[in-house]
Parts: structure tokens; C-alpha cells; sequence
């Protein structure tokens, strides 16, 4: 009955929160018009709204108001009246100064036929089950990654002000000795990726130990899926070949191609639901605005409409408070894809730049940089600009796990069936005169760009850890995967009163060779990824465990707990709020390693505990209390009279220094 | 009458709703300490105080039953058993006379239910 209540005030909040307000900045934005079509409409005010959200509650943090459920709901309502106050303004203003041919066009008819539209909720409800199912093993709050996010959202809630992202470390001073330093700033985390969490738990008071974090993540990566189709649909006018099938190349098959290769198919392994369950929240917002802004800007290019140049201007603004991985992908996306265009479009470049100034010369664009630029310099600058981030990821790769995947590590990642039909895809595309278009090189840029910066980050002066960009290229491989598939599906058939090109045999053998393989490989990788089982018992018992030391808890007590053999370590950070750092925690021992020059006590402090090492790293750290798993760790804490073991359980054993 | 579309994303809500309904419903069954799991702990009172031998046994398994015993220096000082439902915690006060124990060697506080037995000391 709990789980139900706690999961209908989450659903009412997100909705509240991340679907109203976006909802209403539409209508503001784009009056009473029919160009965006309820679906669009629809992932545009999840989108809209995860912006507004951010940005409100960064100038309320700034400005040093409180988060409670009623600031934010107050900050919510007048901020969406006043920019609806001043968007019908500034429509007004475009209406009367800036006059538009192209104003008032209408939406592309996207009417489902009955077949496809079941077809459509048959791929839907398998995606859903296939995620759903996985996620029921992996919505315990164990995951690392998630566990680090969600301290970082709770301190948010708990106090309501905006956090200090940094964190204390043990450092050897002058003298030789180890310390705990005072809090130094990290660049590992951005705001924009926490504070919608903060939002949910704050009005919703939201456990953050409840299924939540996961949900609202499972929300984003679903309404990724959704982006993708409607940036795919918008393509099929343009990619669209007069001699194949017209009424295959339809958006409504498109948007069925695009559900198939990312829905069902691949959709456990990374970036799908593992990095949901795995708390890898940037990439997951990354993923979920990267085809929006591509959606944005392709239809403010195509249509020649501010309106979308603005939308386009904001998502992106708004994702580089999010994640600044997805960002420099984005904008090496955006450079490589205005490249191609000015390089296929060389005879017509004086035009092109024309057209392009003509659009960013209109009001709701400049609007829009005026307000990031105030924002940027004036509020709050992204946490990794202020802490040199950008340094670290430009250069010649320094380490081998940055050096380029190779073409069969992007074949694993990105999935056989659409690694295989994206590079059909891009080969035809290369080779079609529809290269030309907008559609062509929003994909050939999108694809390729992401193509090099996995195979050969050096070209491009990268370094970031190569797998991490390898996750980014499913997505455009995917919708390539999704146009070569009807492209070769609307070759087969010519249109009504033409004699058939292929006889129907050929036909239906391709139809299930290539649903065969792209299932089949689908399906494995799902099968690859599937959780074994529950871990249920064992965090519940850190759980335990870290309750009991939180009630305990003296300023002077310095926790050292185990990373590699307790289940759901990383959570427990959050029964104490006290640094991030807190409890200190003895890492994978493959990181010290392979980084010599890593502080080396919170190993030697358990794994040697009653070394001259070992003894003075507790001596000058400070640190009185370990907890570890007794199966792997207790022996060492059992010898000599050191050591009074305070609590036990099946899986964790605390002791505490005499 | 509703358009393709919005039948899309009825769809999609009617299925995020359950999907929601149902995680949370799991979370909250693999975080319920008595559902189907079978785990006791033992623990000091009060660890921050070094003289204090209380200790708690919190229960959430399947055998009820426990005995206790402390012992120091090799002498059992107090034995006891108690009953514990599933989910019930104790706090045994142990009232020891501080003159009989050796400070010199640990004082072991041994818990044991069924098959099971867990220790604590300092």
C-alpha cells in the first residue's frame, strides 16, 4: 500500500514538474500554430521543463532562497507567466518587425494506419516489459555510480541550497604525514543532473532509497527512445527517393523502424536500461537531448523557422548544465554536420550563410543568448568550466583505454544489426545526392564525427576514455539503421501500377532474413545482460549496518568501509551527508594498482591493518572505525588487542580502534 | 475523438503508470527486512562508550529462540535467553559488576540462534 501511495505522488510530481511547464512554455513559444505534433509536443515539454526546473532552482539557489515545496512551486508559476508574458511579446514583435512565409505551416500529416498502429504498441509494450523486467532485479539502491548522484541530490534536499561540489582526500603533508585534506572542488559532477531529483524529493518528498532515481531515470531513457523517432519521422520528407516506394518511405514506418532497432532490441545493454540500473544519469540525460537539439535545429534549417533555432539554443544551453560529455559530443555533432553541409553544398555557400544569418537574426533566438549569456556570466557558471575539466578532455590521449576502440569493440557496443545496416545506411547516404540535404548531414555528421572520435580520438585531439564516446554511436548508427531499413523495404515495391521489381519469394526471404538477425542479435545482447539475481538481502544488511553507525555517528569518528565486497557501499554516504569522501572507502584494487601514486591507506588500513603502514595511516588519518565484509576481511581485525568488534552481521562486520 | 499520436502517448502513460506502480512495488518487497530473507544482527548499545555492555539483537529471521552468554577472561559472567518475533529488536542491559571484569582482555558478548552464533567484543 506504501509502494503504491509513494509511486502515485512520484507520477503526480513528475508530472507536475517535468511535463506542465514545458507543456505551457510551447504554447507560449509557439501560440496556437499546429507545427509540432502531439508527440512532439510531448517529448519537447519533458525536455523544455528539465531546463526550466534547472535553471529556476539555480537562481533561486544563487539568490539564496530556500528549496521547499513552496518556493519552488511559486518559482515555478511565475516564471512560466512571466516568459509567457514575455514570449507573446516577443511573438508579437516577430509578427509585426520580422514577417515569416513560413509562419503558420502546418504539421505533417503522421495518421497511423490500423496495422501500424498496433504494430506500434506491440514494439512499445515489448520494450517496456523487456526494461521493465530487468529493472525489477537492479531498482535496489545499490548501484555505484547512482549511489555517488544521489548523495549529491539528497544534500540538496536536506539543506535546499545549492551544494559545493568537492571533497576531502587523504594527502601527505610536508612533514611526511597523512591527512585529510579540507574539502578540494571536483569536477566530476554537474548541478543539471541532480537537481531534478532534488525537485521530486523536495515536493514529493520522495525516499531516495525508493524506486525512484531509478524511475525517473527509466523515464528519461524511454522518452530518449521517443526523441529519436521524432527526429526520424521529420527526416522522411527529405531522405525520401522519388523512384523507391512512396508509401513505404513514410514517417509512420520510420518512426516503426526506429521503435524496432532501439526498443526492443538492445534495449538492456549500455546506454539503454544498464546505464539507467547503473545510476549513469549525464549520459542518460545526454542521450535523451541530443536528438532533441538535432530535432531543433534540423527544423530550423529545413523550415527556416527562429522559433526552432531558439528551441535548439536552449536544449542546448540546457544540457551543458547537465553533462559535459554529452556537450562536447554535441558540439563536435554540430560542427561535423555544418561541415558536410557547406562542403555538399559548396556551389550555393554564400546562400547558405545567408539563410543561416537570416534565421539567428530574429528575435527568439538572440533572446535566447542573451539569456545563457547573462546566465553564464552573471549566475552560474557550469561546475566544470570552474574547475578546468575542459583541459583535461582536449589533447593527445594520454592513457591506452583512451587511444580508439576497435571496429569490433563498436560492433559489440552499438549492436551487430546496427552497426551492419548504419554502415549500409551511411554508404548509400554518401552515395545519394539526399547527402546534400539537411537530413543527410545531421546524420553523416552525427554518425561519422562520433565514428572518429571512437575509432580515432587523436585526430581530434581527445582525451576521453574511448568506450565512454563508443556509447554515443548506437544512436546514429540506429537511425541510419532505421532509414537504410525502409530504404531497402521501399526498393522492393514500386509504386501502384508498376510492374514489381523483385519477385514476392526474394522479398519475404529478406523481410525475415534481416528480422531474424537483427532480433537475434537484439536479443542476445538483452540476453547478455540480464541481472542473475537479487542482492536484496545483502544491501539490506548495509543498510543495517549504516543506520547504526549514523545514529552513533561523533564529529571525531572517521568511517573506512570496503568498496569491494559490500553490496551497496556507495549509498551508505548517504546516511551521513557529512562529505562525499565520508566514509572513506578502500577502492577496486586494480585502481592502486594502476595508479602508484594514489594515496595507498584506506588499502593498507584494511587490507594490512596491523602493519607499521597500516598503523600509521590510522594513527594520522584519524580513522577509528572500518566496516567490512567478514567472508573476505574479518581475520585481520581479529588478531591482537587492537580491535573491538562493535556489530555484527552475515555480511558486515564493524570494529572500531581501541 | 483522439488522433494516432495521442493514442501513442496514452499508450506510453498507461504503461509508464504500471511500470512505476510495479518497480516501486519491488523496491519496496526486496527492502522489506522480513520478507522472504532470514538475518539477525547483534550489536553494542552504546559502542561509543568503551564500559558499557548492552548489546541489541535485532531479529528478522526464521528461529525466535536466543541465548546469550558474556564471558571475560575466560569466565562467563551472565547467560540468558529470550524470545524474539520476526522484526522485533531487544536491548539486553546487562548490569555487569564493572569489579568482576578484566579490563585486560576483551569481554565477549556471544548470541546464538539455532544453528547460527555471532560474537561481539571490546
Amino acid at each position: 500500500m506504501h509502494a503504491l501511495f509513494s509511486s502515485l505522488i512520484f507520477l503526480v510530481v513528475t508530472g507536475i514538474l517535468f511535463f506542465v511547464p514545458g507543456f505551457f512554455l510551447l504554447r507560449a513559444v509557439f501560440g496556437t500554430q499546429k507545427t509540432l505534433s502531439s508527440l512532439e509536443t510531448f517529448v519537447l515539454s519533458f525536455g523544455l521543463s528539465i531546463g526550466l526546473i534547472n535553471f529556476l532552482m539555480l537562481i533561486l539557489g544563487k539568490a539564496g532562497v530556500l528549496f521547499t515545496p513552496l518556493s519552488l512551486i511559486i518559482g515555478i508559476i511565475a516564471s512560466l507567466l512571466s516568459v509567457t508574458l514575455f514570449a507573446s511579446l516577443v511573438r508579437f514583435v516577430s509578427k509585426k518587425f520580422f514577417p515569416s512565409k513560413k509562419e503558420g505551416l502546418p504539421t505533417e500529416k503522421n495518421t497511423f494506419s490500423k496495422k501500424q498502429l498496433w504494430l506500434f504498441y506491440l514494439l512499445l509494450v515489448l520494450t517496456f516489459a523487456i526494461k521493465v523486467i530487468y529493472l525489477s532485479h537492479a531498482v535496489l539502491p545499490t548501484s555505484t555510480d547512482l549511489g555517488h548522484h544521489m548523495y549529491w541530490a539528497k544534500l540538496i534536499t536536506e539543506t535546499g541550497t545549492l551544494p559545493f561540489y568537492a571533497e576531502q582526500e587523504i594527502i601527505t603533508n610536508d612533514a611526511g604525514n597523512y591527512e585529510l585534506s579540507d574539502p578540494k572542488p571536483i569536477a566530476d559532477f554537474i548541478i543539471g543532473e541532480h537537481l531534478p531529483f532534488s525537485a521530486i524529493s523536495i515536493i514529493g518528498k520522495s525516499d531516495y532509497f525508493s524506486a525512484f532515481p531509478v524511475v525517473f531515470l527509466f523515464l528519461v531513457n524511454i522518452l530518449s527512445l521517443f526523441a529519436l523517432i521524432i527526429f526520424t519521422m521529420r527526416l522522411a520528407s527529405e531522405l525520401r527517393i522519388p523512384t523507391l516506394s512512396q508509401s513505404l518511405f513514410s514517417p509512420q514506418n520510420l518512426a516503426l523502424s526506429a521503435l524496432f532497432l532501439f526498443g526492443p532490441l538492445y534495449s538492456l545493454a549500455s546506454p539503454q536500461a544498464k546505464f539507467v540500473s547503473g545510476g549513469v544519469v549525464g549520459n542518460t540525460f545526454g542521450n535523451f537531448f541530443i536528438p532533441l537539439i538535432l530535432f531543433s535545429y534540423y527544423r530550423a534549417f529545413t523550415e527556416k523557422r527562429p522559433a526552432y533555432l531558439a528551441l535548439g539554443f536552449f536544449f542546448t544551453f540546457a544540457l551543458a548544465y547537465i553533462h559535459h560529455l554529452s556537450t562536447l559530443v554535441l558540439l563536435f555533432v554540430l560542427i561535423a554536420s555544418a561541415l558536410l553541409y557547406i562542403l555538399f553544398n559548396a556551389s550555393t555557400v554564400a546562400d547558405t550563410f545567408i539563410a543561416w544569418w537570416r534565421l539567428l537574426f530574429a528575435p527568439a533566438p538572440i533572446l535566447v543568448i542573451l539569456f545563457a549569456c547573462t546566465f553564464f556570466f552573471g549566475i552560474a557558471l557550469p561546475t566544470y568550466i570552474e574547475t578546468h575539466a575542459v583541459d583535461t578532455a582536449i589533447g593527445t590521449p594520454t592513457k591506452t583505454t583512451r587511444t580508439g576502440l576497435s571496429y569490433l569493440q563498436i560492433t559489440f557496443s552499438s549492436g551487430e544489426a546496427r552497426v551492419a545496416l548504419g554502415m549500409a545506411g551511411i554508404a548509400l547516404l554518401l552515395s545519394l545526392a539526399k547527402r546534400k540535404s539537411y537530413a543527410g548531414a545531421f546524420l553523416l555528421g552525427w554518425s561519422l564525427i562520433l565514428l572518429t572520435m571512437s575509432l580515432k580520438p587523436g585526430w581530434l585531439f581527445l582525451d576521453i576514455p574511448s568506450n565512454r564516446i563508443g556509447t554515443y554511436l548506437s544512436f546514429p548508427l540506429g537511425v541510419i539503421s532505421a532509414v537504410a531499413l525502409i530504404w531497402i523495404f521501399a526498393s522492393f515495391k514500386k509504386e501502384e501500377g508498376s510492374p514489381k521489381l523483385f519477385p514476392p519469394v526474394l522479398i519475404l526471404a529478406f523481410f525475415f532474413t534481416a528480422f531474424v538477425f537483427a532480433s537475434g542479435s537484439g536479443s542476445f545482447d538483452n540476453g547478455q545482460t540480464l541481472l542473475p539475481k537479487s542482492k536484496g538481502l545483502a544491501t539490506l544488511q548495509t543498510f543495517h549496518a549504516a543506520q547504526y553507525l549514523a545514529e552513533h555517528n561523533r564529529p571525531t569518528d572517521i568511517i573506512l568501509k570496503d568498496h569491494n565486497y559490500i553490496t551497496g557501499d556507495a549509498w551508505m554516504k548517504l546516511f551521513f551527508l557529512r562529505d562525499y569522501f565520508y566514509p572513506l572507502s578502500r577502492g577496486f584494487f586494480k585502481r592502486y594498482e594502476d595508479n602508484p601514486n594514489r594515496e595507498q591507506c584506506t588499502l593498507l588500513m584494511i587490507s594490512t591493518p596491523n602493519t607499521p603502514k597500516g598503523e600509521k595511516c590510522f594513527a594520522e588519518t584519524g580513522t577509528n572505525i572500518v566496516v567490512v565484509n567478514p567472508s573476505f576481511d574479518g581475520t585481520q581485525f581479529e588478531k591482537g588487542n587492537k580491535w573491538m568488534r562493535i556489530y555484527t552481521g552475515d555480511t558486515i562486520h564493524i570494529y572500531e580502534r581501541k | 475523438m483522439l488522433t494516432d499520436q495521442r493514442k501513442i502517448i496514452l499508450a506510453f502513460f498507461v504503461l509508464f503508470i504500471f511500470s512505476t506502480i510495479f518497480l516501486f512495488w519491488q523496491n519496496e518487497q526486496e527492502l522489506d527486512p522480513n520478507k522472504n530473507k532470514s538475518w539477525w544482527t547483534l550489536s553494542f548499545t552504546n559502542p561509543n562508550d568503551e564500559t558499557d555492555t548492552d548489546f541489541t539483537i535485532e531479529n528478522y529471521g526464521i528461529s525466535r529462540s536466543f541465548t546469550y552468554q558474556i564471558e571475560n577472561d575466560k569466565k562467563i559472567l551472565s547467560e540468558g535467553n529470550l524470545t524474539l518475533n520476526i522484526g522485533e529488536k531487544q536491548t539486553i542491559d546487562t548490569s555487569l559488576d564493572q569489579a568482576r571484569i578484566n579490563t585486560n582482555v576483551p569481554l565477549s558478548i556471544r548470541v546464538s540462534s539455532g544453528e547460527e552464533k555471532k560474537e561481539i567484543y571490546r
